[in-house]
């Protein structure tokens, strides 16, 4: 029950490294990415992916264009700039540092 | 039957059961309020607004057009609550900071219905949570304010009404001239958020979605009424009695305050002619009594084919107690030695001037104030419609 409650922030955490890595891996719109999480550990709901989207995209992370879509109105598709490929390349290296580091601590 | 709303959502109409209004307009406020630092706050309002609208239309087809109250809960629920990651809280300065830079950026899209606020209408302070003072015309006979008197005391909108009407009656139109008065003063409840806060409701999604509704939460503000009313009553009760004591302290006799019906003994110095003309207006008062309850036309004007008889009846109350409270001010005026009697026949002529005065401006406001007219046919068209059924005197033409 302690251990789950610290898990939260460290989910919370880790959100903006799973999105990028969504977003690098395909061109997607928000109810995509949702989708992808939704098995996850990191399931999200819009209220939360919207605002965080909107921050990374002025930290110039992640760019969107608009798309048509076949029914409503027009998505926004993200794709990452070159700095946030440059940081989820950079996350990617320290995760593994992490997960590194957890497994030969205490061997 | 269920009553529905038409909102916004990111530039496309939707209809939504109105008791689900509440939640969804809670929903969009509370985001808003969060966002409040945020310099794409618009656009990311309208980018929610996107997204419970495809929601919503998952709910919708060609046989099915409204969005039940229970399907937008859910949508709501799967939205999630809005989260910055920053720690809530309207931020003044930041937030008009952000205002100025969304709505100097091209690319910003309309905010659409997330913005009840900020449209101009009127907010007291005390945060949305507090009750305040609306006028409501949903559910409202006239222009609403004895409905945003009940919503905001607690207590059944008929009561309130009956408690008007008799406290006109009593007071010969000062209860009708505070009704005008509020009906200017009072700000309108126009938007969901406005209602809640007329009720003093919560105004906060999660708050509003779970509220105990039904029979027990109205027991409970029943209850709770209850008590504060014979607290209230306690309380006049004792204000009574210090008056009177007081009055006593002062003129060894029961004081003529300025409430009706409160003058003192009868007068000995205003003579016969005053006698005379109270008699003649009871008469009048009598006859014009018997004519509106029969519905026979005043002066020619055949008003009982535009309102049912008891608003004659009561107009004629409320005239005849406006005349009467007048000629009492004079003949107190009259009375009290300072004054001498010839005081009472200036205080007469100014209460005449006082009335002409008030029908003039009456009259003026009437002809020449276009709220005020449109109000008026409102008005007898809800009496007309509330009372079509209702028994009716014949009509004389």
């Amino acid at each position: 029950m302690a251990a789950n409650e610290k898990f939260g922030p460290m989910r919370k955490g880790l959100l903006e490294f799973l999105i990028l890595k969504v977003i690098d891996a395909d061109r997607v719109y928000v109810a995509d990415i949702l989708r992808k999480l939704a098995d996850t550990e990191f399931a999200t709901q819009e209220g939360t992916l919207y605002p965080l989207l909107s921050r990374m995209r002025r930290e110039g992370l992640v760019d969107y264009d608009w798309k048509e879509s076949d029914s409503g109105p027009p998505r926004k598709y993200y794709a990452l700039t070159g700095s946030g490929q440059a940081q989820l390349a950079e996350l990617v290296a320290y995760w593994r540092l992490i997960n590194k580091t957890i497994e030969d601590l205490g061997v | 039957m269920r009553t529905v709303t038409s909102v916004s959502l990111n530039g496309n109409a939707w209809q939504i059961e109105t008791e689900g209004c509440a939640a969804l307009a809670a929903y969009l406020k509370s985001a808003e309020t969060r966002l409040a630092g945020d310099p794409d706050r618009d656009e990311i309002l309208a980018d929610l607004e996107q997204a419970i609208a495809d929601k919503l239309s998952r709910h919708v087809s060609a046989h099915k057009n409204v969005v039940s109250a229970q399907e937008l809960a859910q949508a709501l629920k799967e939205m999630g609550p809005v989260e910055t990651g920053a720690a809530p809280g309207p931020d003044a300065v930041a937030e008009d900071a952000a205002q100025a830079q969304t709505t100097a950026s091209p690319d910003s899209p309309a905010p659409g219905a997330a913005e009840p606020a900020a449209s101009g209408q009127p907010r007291a302070p005390g945060g949305p949570a507090g009750r305040h003072l609306f006028q409501i015309r949903e559910g409202g006979m006239l222009s609403g304010v004895c409905n945003g008197l009940a919503a905001y005391f607690g207590i059944d909108v008929t009561l309130v009404r009956v408690v008007f009407v008799v406290f006109s009656v009593l007071t010969g139109g000062i209860g009708v001239a505070v009704y005008l008065v509020m009906m200017i003063v009072v700000p309108v409840a126009v938007t969901a958020e406005q209602i809640a806060a007329a009720h003093g409701k919560p105004f906060n999604a999660e708050e509003l979605i779970g509220r105990p509704q039904g029979p027990q939460a109205s027991f409970a503000t029943g209850q709770h009424w209850r008590q504060q009313w014979r607290d209230q009553r306690r309380m006049w009760r004792e204000q009574r009695r210090q008056w009177r004591r007081q009055q006593r302290a002062w003129h060894g006799a029961p004081y003529p305050g300025p409430g009706p019906g409160n003058y003192g003994p009868p007068p000995a110095g205003f003579g016969p002619v005053g006698a005379l003309v109270r008699a003649l207006m009871l008469i009048a008062f009598l006859c014009a009594l018997v004519g509106a309850a029969a519905g026979r036309p005043i002066l020619g004007w055949d008003w009982a084919a535009l309102v049912p008889n008891w608003v004659g009846i009561i107009a004629v109350c409320v005239i005849y107690g406006t005349l009467v409270n007048q000629m009492r001010m004079a003949r107190y005026y009259g009375q009290v030695g300072t004054y001498g009697p010839g005081y009472a026949l200036v205080a007469l002529f100014g209460s005449i001037v006082w009335l002409l005065v008030l029908a003039s401006v009456g009259w003026y406001v009437v002809h020449h104030w276009p709220e005020v007219q449109d109000f008026l046919q409102r008005a007898l068209q809800a009496i007309q419609d509330a009372f079509d059924n209702g028994p009716r005197n014949s009509v004389s033409t």
